[in-house]
């Protein structure tokens, strides 16, 4: 369940029908391919990494790669699990609190009267402070990223078993119920000069043209959708999977992750958003609105769409509640891979990692925040939560299927598996997926930034701020300061763990629980914190 | 919508909903066991 928590996210009702609209029916070929060819397979791959560096005592990644790799250049790499999740938490919470307040909003009634969709992008920004001042702060906005704060720092405190997978437990049916809910308010909404659901579910199903597929852009929103939405190519999962027992399954639970995730995302995903969308506004607007920005239809074209409807406040404090609960079982866990790396490698108690990890996000959140008007989420989400993404996918899978190689990966992953993977996935982790990888993250180089435009142009665009006024530039060079200090730290730790304790690195045969030899493991990894 | 684009919407969420029948089916059995 808390797999599953994981992967539903905010991008299964907010991201997924922003990177439908533009392509349509067309957009779920490349997307289903994917989801087969790396989604699925680099699930089952990281928690086979995950259990199988847990046995050794490591709950992140520089220890599971060293597990798998013992090249000194490993650890190194496998600082990437842990920054990933971190530097995303450091947005994502922020923007989990925005459904927070405006579950808040809507059930108050406090924007009701804004019956356009401008006038709500006039109250989203208000919300948020941005206007003249230097810093967008709104009031509002903070006390409930406060609250949000408090209640992800309160739950990923607690660990996994006692924190993460209780929330869990009771979020992702209430999430499960409210989706359904909100899918059969949409299905029955009386049709608006006479667009009906039908027209909206057109929007997303229609193929208008199977020649888009031969546009390179369809590929990479559906590849780079598919790894989002699975939360997988960010180290998150191999936490999750470090406390599983050596002969636990991982070939069913992680295909099932997988399922209900692509349940909530095709399914009601795709049901809500656009289809009430084009039922209200009609399909070139909705298509427009969609293509506008992630939030614009959750955020500004859906509050409209309530106060249209009989019982709109119900549905609406429902639809933005959904949007938190969704956020709430992704971000809970985007601390844990530095808490476990702080507590199993540097051998730090917990209570201080906790208190270290909040005091430190807490700082590198307030510039990324209060100064989002510059553009510093955009920054942060393209370096960690699309670039970051693709290099630490495509560094796994090289490392697992060739380095530490597939046969024994094929035996680690089935050790205990309550279902025999087909054989021809053997042959797609081997040679599919670690090609797609390695093309996916090529191409984040060499991406042209348009039409016409020299290859490799759109990474070199970000990279030197092309597109960017002077004014806003020392605000992205900050956020990069905020990466390259964490990488710094990341490095410096995995040195002196490595450099202090050299043991407890050294290759021990876990027994069949999982557990490695006593006399190696470090003093902090007795599993109390599980 | 037309019947064919219908017909490639149930096709989908029906593998989707297939996907998740047979999941938890196979956990709920292997849990019995």
């Amino acid at each position: 369940m808390a797999m599953a928590g994981n992967a539903v996210g905010l991008g299964n009702f907010l991201r997924f029908p922003g990177k439908v609209a533009p392509y349509g029916g067309a957009f779920m070929v490349p997307y289903f391919l994917a989801l087969v060819l790396i989604g699925i397979p680099l699930m089952w791959m990281e928690w086979t990494i995950g259990r199988h560096g847990g046995g050794y005592g490591h709950g992140s990644t520089p220890g599971m790669f060293h597990r798998l790799w013992h090249a000194r250049i490993s650890k190194y790499l496998g600082i990437f699990g842990i920054l990933l999740p971190a530097m995303v938490g450091l947005y994502y919470v922020y923007i989990e609190s925005w459904s927070l307040g405006f579950a808040w909003q809507t059930a108050t009634g406090a924007y009701w009267g804004t019956e356009s969709v401008e006038g709500m992008g006039g109250v989203f920004k208000n919300y948020l402070g941005i206007g003249d001042k230097p810093l967008a702060f709104g009031p509002q906005a903070y006390v409930f990223f406060l609250i949000t704060f408090a209640l992800n720092i309160f739950v990923f405190s607690r660990g996994i078993s006692r924190g993460i997978e209780v929330v869990a437990k009771y979020a992702m049916p209430a999430l499960l119920v409210m989706g359904v809910i909100l899918t059969v308010r949409v299905f029955t909404l009386p049709p608006v000069d006479g667009r009906s659901v039908s027209d909206g579910l057109a929007l997303i199903w229609t193929v208008k043209d199977w020649s888009v597929l031969l546009d390179s852009g369809i590929w990479m929103a559906a590849s780079g959708q598919v790894f989002f939405t699975l939360s997988v190519g960010l180290g998150m999962v191999h936490s999750y999977a470090s406390y599983l027992k050596k002969k636990e399954d991982i070939t069913l639970s992680g295909l099932t992750a997988c399922a209900t995730n692509e349940f909530v995302e095709v399914i009601i995903g795709g049901s809500i958003a656009i289809p009430a969308a084009v039922i209200f506004f009609g399909a070139v607007e909705a298509r427009a609105i969609a293509e506008g920005g992630t939030f614009n239809i959750g955020f500004f074209a859906l509050p409209v769409i309530f106060q249209q409807m009989p019982a709109g406040q119900f549905f609406g404090t429902l639809w933005f509640i959904l949007l938190f609960l969704a956020g709430l079982t992704s971000s809970m866990a985007m601390f844990t891979p530095l808490l476990l790396f702080l507590e199993d490698e540097l051998q730090m108690k917990r209570k201080k990692a906790v208190a270290l990890i909040a005091a430190g996000v807490f700082l590198f959140m307030q510039p990324i925040m209060l100064c989002m008007h510059h553009g510093t989420i955009d920054e942060m989400d393209y370096w960690m939560g699309e670039f970051g993404l693709v290099l630490f996918a495509a560094i796994e899978v090289v490392i697992f299927a060739w380095v530490f190689g597939m046969d024994k990966g094929w035996e680690e992953m089935h050790l205990g598996a309550d279902l025999q993977i087909p054989r021809v996935f053997y042959y797609i982790m081997k040679y599919v997926t670690p090609v797609f990888a390695v093309s996916l993250m090529l191409w984040a180089f060499l991406e042209p930034a348009g039409q016409g435009q020299p290859f490799g142009s759109r990474f070199w665009n970000i990279v030197t701020m092309q597109k960017v006024t002077e004014q806003s530039r020392p605000y992205l060079w900050m956020v990069r300061g905020v990466i390259l200090a964490t990488v710094a730290f990341l490095i410096w730790g995995v040195w002196y763990a490595w450099r202090t304790h050299p043991r407890y690195f050294e290759v021990v045969e876990s027994d069949e629980n999982g557990v490695a030899s006593a006399a190696v493991v470090a003093p902090n990894c007795s599993g109390d914190s599980q | 919508m037309t019947p064919l684009t219908w017909t490639y919407m149930l096709v989908a969420w029906s593998l989707v909903l297939a996907l998740n029948i047979f999941c938890f089916a196979r956990i709920f059995r292997s849990k019995g066991k």
